[in-house]
């Protein structure tokens, strides 16, 4: 699978090598010929055009591509001219990185598929940990579930899983748990070991500390985290 | 029994407690080892122990920042409190 990534800044070469660390297909692409020389090694092909040229953008071959990532938040006019053309050129699956509100509302009439605002998301998270600090994690997965991922709340602790009916009163269901066990080493001392429980069974007790990873409809899963 | 004696017995117990999840009964003991002996390394690394497997991070890394300021050579409190 080609990703192509446009606007290198720091954003745009960090998910760049990231990718190419993960062995992916990367195509990097910056107007500025420094910024795509200081990526070169970690990709696969690099281009230095601009991204609003679309006679340009279109010998890149990037109209068979699956993602393109623009990566422009110092040039909102070129960050919208950039996702238009790959949305004309039928780029799969188009995402983009804003940096205002503002930006974020023009790429998603658009039809931008995804639009990430770093920023805003991580404000969000941190939030969210300051206010319940028993949250470590919400993913949204869609316009309807989500997963929570919460420190077992008090009346689950010493309990088995069927017993706590989660499915039939909460709509949910435990996907994972993650523990830590104390342990004695072979050197005699006391440590802990990370164990993690993939899709428990009814008869597993939930114990207290333990990390409790559900999914289920937002309603439902927002009812479980504020308990 | 002296209390040097009743405190190794009470760690036994605690680490008991604490290796078969029993959490709250161990923070009971390891806290009363340490009204006994408010400096006791033992208890208190059992007690940061604790607190991380009930995801406590915060107590834990106090517990651990106090015992580094009594021996700041512990390696293995190094080593968890840089884990945390």
């Amino acid at each position: 699978m080609a990703f192509f990534i446009i606007g290198l800044g720091r954003f745009g070469s960090a998910l760049a090598k990231s990718l190419g660390e993960k062995g992916a297909e990367v195509i990097a692409i910056d107007k500025d010929g420094e910024k795509v020389n200081e990526i070169e090694e970690f990709v696969t092909k690099t281009y230095v055009m601009d991204a609003t040229n679309e006679k340009a953008i279109s010998s890149t071959g990037i109209g068979d591509a699956d993602t393109a990532i623009v990566c422009i938040t110092n040039d909102i006019e070129a960050s919208i001219l950039a996702c238009m053309i790959l949305k004309e050129k039928g780029v799969k699956r188009v995402m983009a990185k804003v940096g205002s509100e503002l930006h974020k509302k023009i790429l998603q009439k658009i039809g931008v598929d995804r639009v990430i605002f770093p920023e805003q998301e991580m404000a969000h998270r941190i939030a969210q940990s300051i206010i319940s600090p028993h949250i470590f994690d919400i993913i949204n997965i869609s316009d309807e579930y989500e997963i929570l991922e919460r420190i077992a709340p008090k009346f689950t602790e010493n309990k088995k899983i069927k017993d706590l009916r989660l499915k039939t009163d909460f709509g949910i269901y435990i996907m994972a748990i993650k523990r830590k066990l104390p342990i004695v080493k072979e050197d005699g001392k006391t440590s802990l070991k990370e164990e993690i429980i993939i899709t428990p069974g009814g008869e597993e007790e939930i114990l207290k500390g333990d990390l409790l990873v559900v999914i289920g409809k937002k309603e439902n899963v927002e009812k479980f985290r504020d308990l | 029994m002296n209390i040097k004696e009743n405190i190794e017995l009470l760690l036994d117990q605690a680490k008991t407690f604490l290796l078969t999840n029993n959490y709250e009964e161990a923070e009971k003991i390891l806290k009363r080892i340490l009204k006994m002996d408010k400096d006791n390394l033992d208890a208190l690394y059992h007690l940061g122990i604790l607190y991380e497997a009930i995801n406590e991070y915060e107590k834990a890394k106090e517990i651990y920042l106090k015992i580094l300021s009594k021996n700041p050579d512990n390696k293995d409190v190094k080593e968890r409190l840089n884990n945390l």
